[in-house]
């Protein structure tokens, strides 16, 4: 079996979010770098969202997969954002020198979504199908404006 | 390495992928039981992970060996020591210097590696050379506050990771899998327990209907029976009384004393058979709940003359005194009710205590208010009484027949249950007092404004 498969992809509007639960083996990594360029085809998402906050350790594999995954989604005309990078592993992310390259890093869930909106936004504003995204994030859009 | 003294607490051998998170798992057990804060073993973890992965990448195969390292000097410092080695092909002179010196960049994260261990770790030292396998050594001190604790619990953690090394993830996953098997089958077990009772509950449902019907066409038979029965007695009954009629009306010429005598014991006998045919009637009416009151105005002064009127000349004949006692002023002049059942009950009682009442013996009749919308009509007797063991069976059905309460007399012993059932559609309520020797007085009640229950 995949293990990758134990990492669901959901789709929430036109962004793809991917909570990663487990301590990933390298197969499962690919797997899941795999999955997540296959939906984005799939579906046409905008956007990833990959939630790390439960992963207790990145190492330089993972972290030059998660560089890939944003670079091949760029090329896909998708942007990706990492969030709940917990303090420990961003302290030794940096003292082992990786950088997370392409990878935009933020706080957590809410944030992501709001970054990922305003990308879309600056392109996106008359898709029809981003309704349903507006309708549920429409305050972070709103904050956006003021801000 | 120099100046320091390591105890060994156990090898993992990596020769899959699936290793590399065994190691990552176990290390960051061990440094948290070792109480290294939980960023120190996040970084010990990702240190050993870069390390466990160069030798899966380069070497296919190697192990991590795991120590407690302890310096040889002053400081009395405790660490964890990892040593990563492989037989791989090594790494050659010029190459380790420039991996060492951030010069070099791998497709898969080499370099970045080696040199981000070095950083994440407080010693690092590495023997290599081309053809000869690597074999990297790193250490991370612990505090000193938990250094010294350490020294003393070196057996316990290696007993700890040992133990853990007794059972690989393989056979944990065969153990998993043996208990879901024999979960399985538990379950296979229960579900078919299940079924079985299932299927007996359904059997036994069945039957249970099956009886059920029977039962429901049993007692509908029986009714029928009973209605077609009695309404077959009772036409040649008729008949019969009828023709007698014609004797005792003199139509057929005057009859002889014995004639006569003959003539009218017919008379009674047939009398009493179509009042026995009459209860059995009725009774199967208020059985089958087919018995409806039409209730109606019914003038209870008048009603209770008419029907002492009509005991007077039995009551002559048994040589008993029949009483109808004044009725309050107050007594209201209509009841609701239903005229013929009321009759009937009021006759019932009263023929009751004439029957067992033996000669020179009173029965007298009360007429009275109990409450605002009661009426309380008693009959008392002066007759053989009643024991009080047979008194709460009394208004059941075939009670004389089951206790012969009353030897000698001629009844169905459906009389009294009628006559209960009647009140009782009435809205009434039905009682006896009784004294073996001294006699027994009948009463019941009857709301004046009558009432639609139908029992």
């Amino acid at each position: 079996m995949n293990g990758s498969q134990r990492i669901p992809i959901l789709k929430v509007g036109r962004v793809l979010v991917v909570p990663v639960q487990v301590d990933m083996d390298d197969q499962t990594v690919i797997g899941l770098q795999e999955r997540i360029l296959s939906e984005l085809e799939r579906t046409g998402a905008r956007g990833v969202l990959i939630d790390i906050s439960l992963l207790e350790m990145v190492d330089s594999f993972i972290g030059r997969m998660l560089s890939d995954i944003a670079a091949m989604a760029r090329i896909m005309d998708a942007r990706t954002v990492v969030v709940g990078i917990q303090p420990a592993v961003a302290i030794t992310l940096v003292e082992l020198g990786l950088e997370l390259r392409g990878v935009d890093t933020v706080l957590n869930v809410d944030e992501g979504i709001k970054l990922l909106r305003a990308e879309f936004g600056a392109y996106g504003a008359d898709d029809d199908e981003d309704d349903e995204f507006q309708g549920e994030w429409h305050s972070f859009g709103e904050s956006r404006h003021h801000a | 390495m120099e100046g320091i003294d390591t105890t060994r607490l156990g090898d993992i051998y990596v020769r899959r992928e699936a290793d590399i998170v065994k190691v990552r798992e176990r290390v960051r057990r061990l440094a948290r039981q070792m109480r290294f804060d939980t960023t120190t073993q996040i970084k010990i973890t990702t240190a050993v992970s870069e390390l466990t992965r160069n030798i899966y990448e380069y070497a296919q195969s190697g192990a991590i060996t795991l120590a407690v390292a302890f310096r040889r000097d002053v400081s009395n410092a405790a660490g964890l020591q990892i040593t990563a080695r492989d037989d791989g092909p090594g790494i050659d002179e010029a190459s380790l210097r420039a991996i060492m010196h951030g010069q070099y960049s791998s497709p898969s994260g080499l370099g970045v590696g080696l040199t981000g261990t070095r950083r994440l770790m407080d010693e690092f030292e590495i023997e290599s050379g081309a053809g000869a396998g690597t074999r990297v050594t790193i250490i991370k001190w612990l505090p000193p506050a938990e250094a010294a604790g350490v020294r003393g619990r070196v057996d316990a953690l290696r007993e700890d990771f040992n133990a853990e090394d007794s059972e690989s993830a393989v056979e944990e996953l065969a153990r998993q899998n043996r208990d879901f098997v024999r979960i399985l089958g538990e379950l296979e077990e229960k579900r078919e327990e299940l079924e079985r009772l299932n299927g007996q509950l359904t059997a036994s449902n069945a039957e249970l209907n099956e009886a059920n019907t029977r039962l429901r066409e049993l007692a509908e038979m029986r009714e029928e029976f009973l209605a077609l029965t009695t309404h077959d007695l009772r036409s040649p009954l008729t008949v019969i009384s009828g023709v007698i009629s014609f004797f005792t009306s003199g139509r057929l010429g005057e009859l002889s004393p014995e004639q006569k005598n003959m003539v009218q014991m017919m008379e009674r006998n047939t009398q009493n058979l179509i009042e026995l045919v009459n209860d059995l009637l009725d009774a199967a009416k208020l059985e089958s709940g087919t018995l409806q009151l039409e209730l109606v105005d019914v003038n209870l002064r008048a009603l209770v003359n008419e029907i002492c009127e009509s005991f007077v000349q039995l009551a002559r004949e048994k040589s008993l005194t029949l009483v109808l006692e004044d009725a309050p002023p107050n007594l209201p002049n209509v009841v609701r009710a239903d005229r013929a059942k009321l009759r009937r009950i009021i006759v019932n009682l009263l023929s009751n205590a004439l029957k067992f009442t033996p000669k020179g013996g009173r029965v007298s009749m009360r007429v009275e208010l109990a409450g605002d919308d009661l009426v309380r009509i008693a009959v008392a007797d002066t007759g053989v009484g009643i024991a009080s063991d047979d008194l709460p069976f009394l208004f059941d059905k075939y009670e004389q027949a089951r206790h012969r309460a009353t030897r000698g007399e001629k009844g169905t012993g459906l009389g009294l249950y009628i006559t209960r059932q009647l009140v009782e559609l009435h809205g009434g309520k039905i009682g006896v007092a009784s004294e073996v020797g001294r006699g027994s007085t009948f009463f019941f009640t009857l709301p004046i404004m009558g009432t639609e229950n139908v029992a």
